[in-house]
């Protein structure tokens, strides 16, 4: 039986099948996965879309599940990279040690927690530490403005805020009220800080915080508190962040490596790549870079992981640097 | 003029008015997303990757993704469905077990897709090991355009003039010759519109596929099923939860691809129909 549309479909499905083969031909090498904070996905994706120009066969993902998710999937072997904005607890650890993965932790930037209101509430300029437990705690009464301070209007706060598995909301928790975790769970949560500004931007009377990075995508429509820590009221400004004036909302962002990936090429290569970058590209997407010390730590605990990842014993080193200098990578140092 | 009359005519009326509103409402939305669009959309748009910097970002691996999903998703479920729609029909005995994959099969289309996302996570993303891949996409998305392409296949199967069935047993044709040379010419179009339509519905999920785990950043375009998980939904979702303009514009430029894809989809399959149609006279 012949039938001229089914040899059309037959032709129009055999050219979406070609069409998709010859997407790229190369044969490109390991997908590296990163997953976890969104408050550390500006950075990660800066950092991954330049050595992604740099090596064009790279093949970099990033996905973002919150801190709690990306260190999960990266003992799960569903992450090589896991971004975190807090440290892995003690609980996370073991987890993890129990399921044979060892790995390595990197700072790589500073940020810190941006409390929110939309542009058009000129009502509210500075909240302390008190009251901000007062707003978010467990067992917060407050629900509307007035509940906060007298002098304010009789509005209902709205609050958005990060969820369960986000480290900016396990580190707030710990900071304001005291227990990491601890908190009311009547508002909008969600691990991605984008839909927190959106939800803020939506509601004059809205509060919210995430990490300060991700401030600029909105900076239009919100407004940022400044936060009375007990020394006056300090706005978290880079160099508010820098000098510890906004501390304690200010944190470092880490990186967690897999170790025995290190002994891969091009995981080793993105990693060393992005401590690195991560020294220039930081202040440019509105983090406040470490001090050069901790990046130079960075680099020399890094090559030293990997050597161990490669089996070398400390006899066949010649220098913390040799090993990195492989023969794919002088090419691209040879330039400069 | 005596009154019924006049009651179809405005019945008539009412019904050109909804009809025209939808024709409207689809041109204004086109119309919005090629004036936003057409800042951003143009070849290279098509293959760039997606970036921080909206100037530089494209949807090269999210259109990719698409494609990919699409192809699994036919591959998956046109046999599975219409294999089950002829065997509901034409085969199967009425039975209790018959009647019960009848209605789960009708009542699975009116399950919200998340629901679909959530078992794809802990079906072919956990169990299975497939990890967050266009694969695990592709099976997710296959489940939810199956009792689409049931049901409707179903509907058209059924829609073959019994005539046709009895005069073929007559001749002494077995039960796959009047399946194969009766039955499937006759329900073709009808079959291909079910299958359309749930592609359609498939193309556009972007809620399944985000419970499984999609990409937010991909540096190269998926090559392979096992590849990261991406799409246009998605990537739409992720432009459209940022406040700047630009971003907003490169949402409406993937929104605008994904329709113009769909469409275009569309539009095949209603040249197959016609083909198949003047074949079957």
């Amino acid at each position: 039986m012949t039938v001229p549309g089914v040899r059309r479909w037959h032709a129009i499905a055999g050219s979406m099948a070609v069409l998709l083969l010859c997407g790229c031909g190369a044969d490109g090498g390991r997908v590296v996965v990163i997953d976890g904070s969104s408050s550390l996905y500006p950075l990660t994706e800066a950092v991954s879309e330049a050595f992604a120009r740099e090596h064009p066969a790279a093949r970099v993902v990033i996905r973002v599940s919150g801190s709690g998710g990306g260190l999960r999937r990266l003992c799960e072997d569903e992450a090589d990279i896991a971004a975190a904005s807090r440290l892995m607890t003690a609980a996370e650890m073991a987890r993890c040690r129990a399921a044979g993965r060892r790995f390595l932790s990197l700072p790589v930037a500073r940020d810190g927690v941006v409390m929110v209101v939309n542009s058009a509430n000129d009502a509210v300029a500075c909240l302390t530490l008190a009251e901000l437990g007062r707003i978010w705690g467990p067992e917060a009464a407050v629900t509307t403005w007035r509940d906060l301070r007298p002098a304010l209007p009789a509005e209902r706060v709205r609050l958005f805020g990060p969820g369960p598995d986000s480290g900016t909301f396990r580190f707030f928790t710990r900071v304001v009220v005291g227990r990491p975790g601890a908190s009311r769970t009547d508002y909008y949560r969600t691990e991605d800080d984008h839909l927190v500004a959106r939800g803020v931007a939506g509601d004059r009377w809205s509060l919210g915080y995430f990490g300060s990075a991700n401030h600029t995508a909105h900076s239009g429509r919100l407004r940022m508190l400044a936060v009375d820590t007990g020394f006056g009221c300090v706005l978290p400004t880079p160099a508010a962040i820098r000098d510890g004036r906004y501390s304690p909302l200010s944190r470092d962002l880490h990186l967690y490596v897999k170790s025995a990936l290190l002994a891969d090429q091009d995981v080793f290569d993105f990693i060393e790549h992005f401590v690195s970058a991560s020294e220039l590209l930081a202040s440019e997407t509105g983090y406040t870079p470490l001090p050069a010390a901790e990046y130079s730590r960075n680099r020399a605990l890094l090559s030293e992981a990997r050597s161990e990842a490669l089996g070398l014993s400390e006899r066949d080193r010649i220098g913390p640097r040799a090993v990195a200098v492989g023969a794919g990578r002088a090419r691209r140092r040879a330039p400069s | 003029m005596n009154r019924t009359a006049s009651r179809r005519d405005s019945v008539g009326a009412a019904c050109r008015a909804a009809a025209i509103a939808v024709v409207v409402g689809f041109v204004v939305l086109a119309a919005y997303l090629g004036v936003t669009a057409s800042q951003v959309v143009d070849i290279d748009f098509l293959r760039r990757t997606p970036s921080g910097v909206a100037v530089t970002a494209g949807i090269g691996p999210a259109l990719a993704g698409t494609l990919w999903l699409l192809l699994l998703t036919a591959v998956l479920a046109l046999p599975i469905g219409i294999g089950t729609a002829i065997y509901l029909e034409e085969y199967a005995p009425r039975t209790r077990l018959t009647a019960l994959i009848e209605s789960v099969a009708a009542n699975l289309a009116g399950i919200p897709s998340v629901i679909y996302g959530i078992v794809g996570l802990a079906l072919f993303v956990r169990a299975l090991g497939m990890g967050p891949t266009i694969l695990a996409g592709g099976c997710t998305l296959a489940v939810l355009a199956l009792p689409v392409v049931i049901v409707s296949s179903r509907t058209a199967i059924r829609r073959v003039p019994e005539g046709l069935r009895m005069a073929a047993y007559g001749l002494g044709a077995t039960r796959w010759q009047v399946v194969r040379n009766q039955i499937l010419p006759a329900a073709g179009p009808g079959i291909l519109a079910g299958c359309c339509a749930a592609f359609t519905r498939t193309a556009g999920a972007a809620a399944p596929l985000l419970v499984l785990g999609t990409a937010t950043f991909m540096s190269f375009a998926p090559q392979t099923p096992a590849h990261p998980l991406t799409s246009l939904p998605t990537q739409i979702f992720v432009w459209a939860t940022r406040s700047q303009e630009e971003f907003a514009a490169l949402a409406a430029g993937a929104a605008l691809v994904l329709l113009l894809l769909l469409l275009a989809m569309n539009l095949v399959a209603a040249l197959v129909v016609r083909g198949l149609k003047g074949a079957f006279r």
